[in-house]
């Protein structure tokens, strides 16, 4: 719970300590399992663009969005015209699981394509699609303690290895 | 800039630090029991999902011990769903058919008269954890182990049907299982004496359950059975 509470407040604190500028893009993205607010900005010359991101999933054993996710993740452009840019990216993250049956936290790897279909002209608001591959995978333990018996088990937590975003990105 | 540089830092090590110590395991001592649940040819049984589309289900079980008089001592693991109305788009189907015998053994009413435990009363005793894809290990250290104990054993599939269990029986004929989202098969139960002393033991398969979930009793004709004889491949039993 400590780790939950130290990610939580060290991304906001990145999240809003930073002076607006342009090339920042604050995000919102919807997947089969997860809900993200993103942070992104961009480096080099617009040749690299970074992201944290903090939401909510529901792949723990009661199916529930109360999880908690957050993560970084790295990218580089490969194509870019007036209305689209694809970019290839990189991420590692946690996933916290949250229910009675079990604990564990879980790091989770990812590589993933990145489409932005930029909306109107001033390339503020933009169309945002990402589809890659991600691994995560734990192992816990279960135990039980009672007057007649003592019992234990282990388990493992994997997270979805498809990970497909839909979401809407506002660049500032 | 720097900020962020210290995040990936944070992160990085994190994820270093996580990693490295990922691997859970059981610490058997001298006395401790050890059940290994081995999967069977039909361990995972396709359930329809939408559009033709299904995924592979493990099925529900629950472990259990009783004296050789046939009282319930504890559980010792269920399924979670099982254990805690844990059904996902159930509609209100709390799957009375699904481990009927290990119910009727623990002997507890719920409020609506079933003998499942509810989301509001989920068990209380015994583990409650994921349904495993593969093979299944516990650790069981029972207390006053003087008089020799009964491990039982029951599993089920959903939408199992065959020809002795039809998706189309209705209620009230003997072999209605619950309906179109209802069992098919009936649970299969699987026990064995484990006496003080012994080394090592495999539960056999003893009969099955109630389709309908009716009643707790065992029965014998294992001939109405074909898939789910296999679910599971061998219940191994020792004493470290």
């Amino acid at each position: 719970m400590k780790k939950t509470a130290f990610l939580t407040v060290f991304v906001a604190i990145i999240s809003f300590g930073i002076k607006a500028q342009n090339s920042n893009q604050v995000s919102a993205r919807l997947s089969f399992n997860q809900l993200e607010l993103g942070y992104q900005r961009t480096f080099f010359q617009q040749k690299i663009r970074g992201e944290t991101y903090v939401g909510l999933g529901n792949q723990d054993i009661n199916k529930k969005f109360d999880d908690f996710v957050t993560g970084l993740r790295i990218g580089t452009p490969i194509f870019r015209n007036e209305k689209n840019a694809i970019h290839i990216a990189a991420g590692i993250g946690f996933y916290f699981s949250n229910n009675d049956i079990y604990s564990v936290v879980t790091p989770v790897y990812s590589g993933f394509i990145a489409y932005n279909r930029f909306l109107g002209q001033s390339e503020k608001h933009s169309l945002l699609i990402n589809l890659g591959y991600q691994y995560g995978e734990n192992d816990y333990k279960q135990e039980y303690n009672s007057a007649d018996i003592y019992t234990a088990t282990t388990g493992s937590f994997t997270v979805s290895p498809v990970y497909f975003s839909v979401g809407y990105g506002f660049h500032f | 800039m720097k900020i962020f540089n210290q995040y990936l830092i944070t992160m990085l090590a994190g994820l270093v630090g996580f990693s490295s110590c990922s691997k859970e395991e059981l610490a058997f001592t001298n006395g401790d029991v050890k059940i290994e649940i081995e999967t069977g040819e039909h361990w995972l049984h396709d359930f329809p999902l939408f559009l033709g589309i299904s995924k592979k289900n493990p099925p529900q079980f629950a472990i259990w011990l009783e004296d050789t008089a046939g009282n319930y001592i504890s559980t010792v693991f269920a399924t979670y769903k099982i254990a805690t109305e844990g059904w996902q788009a159930n509609n209100g189907n709390r799957r009375k058919e699904a481990l009927p015998y290990w119910c009727h053994q623990r002997g507890v009413v719920y409020e609506d008269g079933l003998m499942l435990p509810t989301k509001a009363n989920p068990l209380t005793d015994g583990i409650s954890g994921a349904t495993p894809k593969e093979n299944k290990t516990l650790q069981l250290s029972i207390r006053n182990f003087t008089e020799p104990v009964v491990i039982k054993a029951e599993f089920n599939h959903s939408i199992d049907f065959n020809e002795f269990y039809p998706e189309d029986a209705k209620e009230g004929d003997a072999n209605y299982s619950g309906g179109d989202m209802g069992s098919g098969q009936p649970a299969v139960i699987y026990a064995g004496t484990l006496n003080p002393g012994a080394k090592e033991l495999e539960l056999q398969m003893i009969g099955y359950s109630s389709a309908d979930g009716t009643n707790g009793n065992i029965y014998t004709d294992m001939e109405k059975l074909s898939t789910a004889k296999t679910i599971v491949g061998k219940i191994r039993v020792t004493i470290e």
